[in-house]
């Protein structure tokens, strides 16, 4: 028996895996037949971010599809899944992106990882374990990570120290979910969403976890915008310390 | 006492004004513009004909606020339009992007739910199975039924 199953026969919680994407024909694919494998038991929704390839077309069920008639940004593209998991009742969601950077046989990691520590929102970290042999980024990227994690802990003095801020591969609990679909960062929304859970004493926890290159089309951070990436979330991690914050915790 | 401006001048800043007003004036009847944006414009029109049509006031003003060139008072009051149309579009900007996303998002919700719901109609068809007003099909006990908006 895989972990997989072994986690959702023991507790019947439902879980949704979100597939953020925007013109990821090259790798959808691939990626639904490995979720199919590798996370059979999980019903997966596939958020189209505005494609103008086709993305859609290469979803089929049992995934799930939502299509947004425009592109509103990763963060609005996660946000509709998370809304999708609210109102169908989903216990946990993962995040997973589609350009197949997160690999699928890593998500009951995750999921163990928020059942046994209780979290709210748990961050899989490609930087936490300095000898893992998983897809580490650029040293410009990992370095850029690093001052976004120092000052999301000068800013909010968390005792867990984040290692890995911008990692999309995540696990929410019905808090964060409830939370985030609501009110989710548009802009640099996985620092910001950090921020918000430690501005609102949600728990947040990292693992580490194993990610691969990009397995096609083009990625929305590109080298040379790191830099000015860096400091504007610096910026915006900054403003969330003074911003007023969403209120709606229905599980909390 | 400063000198008075030339006729043309004013006649040409009048005539421009009055344009001007009058699209502004049209744009509102119209409902294409806010009666506020339309005031703030026309005055970037109206204030400068009266700095230009009546300069003592002009001194008179710059003594009063103790402002040394007379027409630093009319470049700050035609900022501040500025700086309030700019704020004003700057806000709605932002609240017509929150809206753009959350009607997105809807837009995607219900297309889904649409698709679930001709699903669910085409499945009962040809299983002849009758469908509730709510879209729900009257199927057996145990049986899952699809989970409805």
């Amino acid at each position: 028996m895989s972990p997989t199953q072994s986690i959702t026969t023991t507790n019947r919680d439902r879980v949704l895996i979100i597939v953020p994407c925007l013109n990821e024909e090259d790798s959808i694919v691939r990626l639904l037949d490995e979720l199919s494998m590798q996370a059979p038991d999980f019903d997966v929704v596939v958020v189209d971010d505005g494609s103008t390839d086709n993305t859609m077309k290469r979803v089929c069920p049992p995934a799930q599809c939502l299509r947004l008639p425009t592109n509103l940004g990763i963060g609005g593209a996660v946000q509709t899944g998370i809304q999708y998991a609210e109102r169908r009742g989903y216990d946990y969601c993962v995040q997973v992106d589609g350009d197949g950077q997160h690999r699928p046989d890593q998500i009951t990691k995750l999921l163990t990882a928020i059942k046994q520590t209780s979290s709210a929102l748990v961050i899989g970290s490609r930087y936490l374990d300095e000898t893992s042999e998983g897809f580490r980024s650029s040293f410009l990227r990992r370095f850029g990570g690093r001052v976004i994690s120092r000052t999301l802990t000068l800013m909010y003095g968390h005792k867990v120290r984040i290692t890995d801020p911008t990692s999309g591969f995540r696990a929410m609990d019905r808090r964060a979910i409830s939370l985030f679909a609501d009110a989710y960062p548009h802009d640099y929304p996985e620092p910001i969403s950090i921020a918000w859970c430690f501005a609102l004493d949600l728990p947040v926890y990292e693992i580490s976890v194993l990610m691969r290159e990009r397995q096609g089309g083009t990625s929305s951070i590109r080298l040379w915008k790191t830099l000015s990436y860096m400091v504007r979330v610096i910026l915006y991690v900054m403003l969330s310390r003074i911003t007023k914050l969403p209120e709606k915790l229905t599980y909390a | 006492m400063p000198e008075q401006p030339s006729y043309p001048l004013l006649l040409t800043l009048l005539v421009f004004a009055a344009f001007y007003c009058s699209y502004l004036f049209q744009k509102v009847r119209g409902r294409r513009l806010d009666l506020i944006d339309g005031l703030l414009s026309a005055n970037l029109a109206i204030l400068p004909i009266s700095f230009i049509a009546w300069p003592s006031f002009a001194v008179r003003l710059s003594h009063a606020i103790g402002v040394v060139i007379p027409f630093s008072i009319l470049y700050g009051v035609l900022f501040v339009c500025v700086f309030l149309i700019l704020h004003r579009l700057i806000s709605r900007q932002q609240l017509a992007n929150a809206k753009l996303i959350a009607l997105a998002q809807t837009v995607a919700h219900l297309e889904h739910d649409l698709q679930t719901l001709s699903f669910t109609g085409i499945c009962a068809k040809s299983l002849n199975v009758p469908i509730s007003e709510s879209g729900e099909t009257a199927v057996g006990p145990g049986t899952p039924s699809p989970r409805l908006l």
